[in-house]
């Protein structure tokens, strides 16, 4: 270990400066005290360093650091677990840069700093991220090597940790792709390992789906085998909820089973799903999905499941068909609850409701009068509809007749109820965006939808979407164009077409990522081994071919880096020519000595050459040792000399 | 078999070749070894618990952080072992050294190599720091390193190592040494005799106050080791450079360092003592002197070449005969 005890002022900067870069990302995510507490000791550090003063009283830092504690505590109400453990760690690293004098002190800092760029994996994974964990390692590895040789200045130190990644990203990249992985977890996550998700719940009431279409985030991207089904036809389901307590509709709950209770018919799509990480168990998977979906179970009311909740990024390969008759044999039990209605609410849509009873004996005569009812009714399509008291669906038919999808199939499935047809509310997404760039269908959070299912003797349960009904374009041509343009994210508005190619293009890129960077696990690692030709690839065949490739790479990085000497220039290439020629014929030069006293012992030994020998070596040192220096014409006569020589 | 015998079996096996070594070492790749150092363990630590939390978390681009470190761990193996690979070195002594003071040596490293050779160290066989220098590419550079000396006689380095943990501090390349550089260690200069009886008053009192006016002989170039009294001060003055001034020693008593001056019952080292601080004391005044040993007699003389050759004779007295 070093005897230098004490850091200079620059390897301070250079320390604080990457722990600056690596704690940035964090302070978003950690509570405002604990961030402004983190920067402020940074910035106390930075003065020190600049005032060449002491460290703080150790009693200080402890005090800090018990006050930071409290922070945490205050926040998430414990210090352990995976948030409340970062955000210590992200008020220990100042700490320990307040605290530590010496080399050792600055490589801690440094590993703390490694530790936490992979808790920022944790809460983003993105391109940029990666981008800033790049820019970081390299500033960890031009700071390792400014405490190892404190006068390196930082364009040396940077230049020399980018010639060390060079030769690293390749052995890296071997790792990635052949290291045998497994799928986590070791152990059982802490429960927030996934916190706050966007997403659909599993409960409706006026304006929680209008929320969810505020976010342009990706909800999940389909990549068909194929042809696209048509606008109309995609509808991606999530919860369906039947209970309805006058204010909220929620779930009921079902039965679930390995195979689907319904036979497909009609043209089937096969497409594979990936899914953003939601938190809930449902696939949103396109109406009807096929029996063959692995790891996942089929719900009684057609949604598709997966086992656990969806914490990850999850692709999925199904195939569906839009056109299938679902529910032909429903239970009396599920009929009955798709008919209930609270007493005494909304009581005007109740009453037009049993009046479409009384007008029409069909049934599926009363669904058609009542979507003629609501078209009647002049409904517009808003996102900010004006807020509802108790009776939501009356107020929206009669009143303000303003609303959104959540408001068109609440009101239709109590319309429906009162009329005796058995209804129910399908929460999902419907539509998605085509991203011309590599093909692939984006659904996004603002593409949530609600619509209803209403059921009917002998064809089973039959989608309507009331929205669609009144306001064709939303289900045709997409949320952007059903909505006025100052409703929407700046991102989501047509008619930046230069905004939305730019959006396609930078999609395109990160599905890429998220495929094959961020998803690759073992099964990905196996179909990729697959499509190599190795379909029997496991960890011993995974090892083995990572140690090939690293040793062929390493070989030929040492092969490189090789020792070699400085380049002679064209005189010295000449003297030792010549005295190869000798060695030949048994006269080795020693190391020390003189080209005229190794001359000297040549002619004696080679009398013959004694002439020619003097000859070369007298105009070598005069040439090398000379004053001035040798002329291109000099060396040239040499080497005629040289070249002439055979003893 | 205890950590330290193992450590020292495989110093020596280290070395390999016929110790001590001829000048200068080269020191070749199959000599230079490698390994993690603290840092690197706890990197290796850290990028294990990184590791671990990736497969927990399914991080994807945890594992390309640790990969990344990871690799660069190991590009540093072959950065660190070429830092030291065809390095070539050569110590010689340098300067005086007095037994129980520090001998120093001087360090020519030579790289020939067209990559520079950052923050070479070398240690004793204790670990203990002599040198830190950097070898720019194709050129020489030099350092000097002191070890401590009890005995008089001649000194080895000793085995030493040549180490360097460029560029990072993860790894540390280092290569054993034992080169064939031996110290004359003369007799640390001790004893409370007066110069011997006679001289004080005729001898050294003469040349102290009258420094030989009558026998000025002439003037020569100045050399190292010089008395600052017979530095010709005047000529100096007058810008003809530095010169010392020759006195006609013919004339002048020489002063004998005779061993058997010296009581018989002073144990040998404190004799040669006393005789290293009379040499020292008569070069220190420029003055003529002989020294007698039972097997030699050295001079008379006065230069700088004299002394030294004093100081020879007792530093290897008895010593060359038990070879």
């Amino acid at each position: 270990m070093s005897t230098r005890n004490t850091l200079p002022r620059d390897t301070c900067y250079a320390l604080l400066a990457t722990a600056t870069l690596s704690l940035a990302p964090f302070l978003p995510h950690i509570p405002w005290g604990m961030g402004l507490l983190a920067a402020l000791l940074l910035a106390w550090r930075a003065w020190l360093a600049h005032q060449e003063a002491e460290r703080p009283a150790l009693t200080v830092l402890i005090l800090l650091a018990v006050l930071g504690g409290v922070l945490c505590f205050a926040e998430y109400r414990t210090l352990l677990g995976r948030e409340a453990g970062l955000a210590m760690l992200s008020l220990l690293l100042p700490l320990k840069l307040l605290e530590g004098r010496s080399p050792r002190d600055g490589r801690a800092a440094l590993l703390l700093c490694c530790f936490l760029m992979t808790g920022q994996f944790l809460n983003e994974q993105s391109l940029p991220v990666a981008a800033m964990v790049l820019a970081c390692a390299i500033a960890i590895l031009a700071t390792s090597a400014r405490l190892e040789r404190p006068a390196l200045a930082l364009k040396p130190a940077l230049r020399g940790s980018l010639r060390l990644l060079g030769g690293a990203v390749p052995l890296m990249l071997l790792l990635f792709v052949f290291f045998p992985r497994i799928d986590g977890p070791l152990w059982r996550l802490p429960g927030d390992a996934h916190a706050g998700k966007t997403g659909l719940s599993d409960s409706m009431q006026p304006g929680s789906i209008s929320e969810l279409i505020q976010s342009g985030e990706i909800a999940f991207r389909a990549e068909f085998e194929g042809e696209l089904p048509p606008p109309r036809e995609r509808y991606w389901r999530g919860p369906v909820l039947t209970d309805f307590d006058g204010q909220r509709w929620r779930e009921r709950p079902t039965q679930t089973a390995p195979q689907p209770d319904y036979e497909t018919s009609g043209p089937g799509y096969r497409y594979t799903l990936t899914l953003e990480p939601h938190d809930r168990p449902w696939l949103l998977a396109l109406d009807y999905p096929a029996e063959g979906a692995s790891d996942a179970t089929y719900s009684s009311n057609f949604s598709l499941l997966a086992r656990r909740p969806v914490s990850t990024r999850l692709r999925i390969s199904l195939h569906s068909f839009p056109a299938s008759q679902v529910g032909l044999e429903e239970r009396p039990g599920r009929l009955r609850a798709a008919l209930s209605l609270p007493e005494g609410s909304n009581p005007r849509t109740v009453a037009a409701g049993q009046a479409l009873a009384a007008a029409h004996a069909d049934p599926g005569a009363r669904v058609a009068a009542a979507i003629a009812f609501m078209q009647a009714a002049r409904l517009s399509y808003t996102l900010s509809p004006p807020l509802a008291n108790t009776h939501a669906a009356d107020e929206f038919l009669f009143d303000s007749k303003q609303g959104f999808c959540e408001h068109f199939s609440s009101a239709f499935v109590i319309l429906m109820r009162a009329a005796g047809v058995p209804a129910r509310v399908v929460t999902g997404y419907q539509g998605g965006e085509r991203n011309p760039v590599d093909g692939i269908l984006v659904v996004r959070q603002s593409d949530a939808h609600a619509w209803a299912e209403v059921w009917l003797a002998g064809r089973g349960w039959v989608r309507v979407d009331p929205t669609a009904a009144s306001s064709p374009a939303r289900i045709d041509d997409g949320i952007a164009q059903a909505l006025p343009d100052a409703d929407l994210p700046m991102m989501m508005r047509v008619d930046s077409d230069f905004l939305r190619g730019l959006r396609h293009r930078w999609e395109a890129v990160s599905n890429g990522w998220n495929q094959w960077v961020l998803g690759y696990n073992a099964s990905r690692q196996l179909e990729l081994m697959r499509r190599l030709g190795l379909p029997a690839a496991d960890w011993r065949l995974l090892t083995a071919l990572l140690g090939a490739g690293a040793g062929l790479w390493l070989g030929w990085l040492a092969w490189r880096l090789w020792p070699r000497r400085a380049k002679l220039d064209a005189l010295d290439r000449l003297w030792q020519r010549a005295c190869r020629k000798l060695a030949r014929r048994g006269l080795q030069r020693a190391e020390w000595e003189a080209p005229t006293d190794f001359a000297q012992r040549a002619a004696l030994a080679l009398p013959a050459h004694a002439d020619t020998i003097t000859d070369i070596a007298e105009h070598y040192a005069c040439l090398r040792f000379g004053p001035t220096p040798p002329t291109t014409a000099a060396i040239a006569t040499l080497r005629r000399a040289v070249h002439d020589f055979k003893p | 078999m205890s950590a330290a015998t193992l450590r020292q079996r495989f110093r020596r096996w280290a070395t390999r070749t016929r110790t001590p070594e001829t000048q200068p070492i080269r020191l070749p790749q199959r000599r230079v070894y490698v390994l993690p150092t603290r840092a690197g363990l706890a990197l290796l630590a850290t990028l294990l618990a990184m590791l671990l939390a990736s497969i927990n978390y399914n991080l994807s681009l945890g594992y390309g952080l640790v990969f990344l470190l990871g690799s660069v761990f190991i590009v540093h193996i072959l950065h660190s072992w070429r830092t030291l690979t065809g390095l070539q070195l050569s110590l010689s002594p340098s300067g005086e050294a007095f037994a129980g003071g520090m001998a120093q040596w001087r360090v020519e490293l030579v790289n020939e190599a067209s990559h520079e050779r950052p923050a070479v160290r070398l240690r004793d066989s204790q670990g203990r720091e002599l040198m830190l220098t950097d070898v720019p590419a194709g050129q020489h550079s030099e350092a000097f390193i002191a070890l401590p000396c009890s005995q008089r006689g001649l000194l080895q380095p000793g085995q030493l190592s040549v180490e360097s943990t460029q560029p990072l501090g993860w790894i540390r390349a280092w290569s054993y040494i034992e080169p064939d550089a031996p110290a004359v260690i003369y007799p640390s200069p001790d004893g409370e005799r007066p110069l011997p009886e006679g001289w004080g008053d005729n001898g050294e009192g003469r040349s102290r106050e009258r420094p030989g006016q009558d026998d000025f002989a002439g003037l020569r170039g100045f050399q190292p080791g010089d008395s600052p009294r017979q530095i010709a001060w005047k000529q100096l003055a007058q810008g003809r450079g530095l010169l010392t001034k020759q006195f006609a020693s013919a004339g002048s008593p020489a002063c004998v360092l005779d061993w058997n001056m010296l009581p018989a019952t002073l144990p040998l080292e404190e004799r040669l003592s006393q005789l290293a601080r009379w040499v020292l004391q008569t070069r220190h005044s420029g003055a003529r002197t002989t020294l007698l040993l039972p097997d030699s007699q050295t001079g008379p003389g006065e230069d700088a070449a004299h002394h030294q050759a004093c100081l020879l004779r007792l530093a290897l007295f008895g010593l060359e005969r038990s070879r």
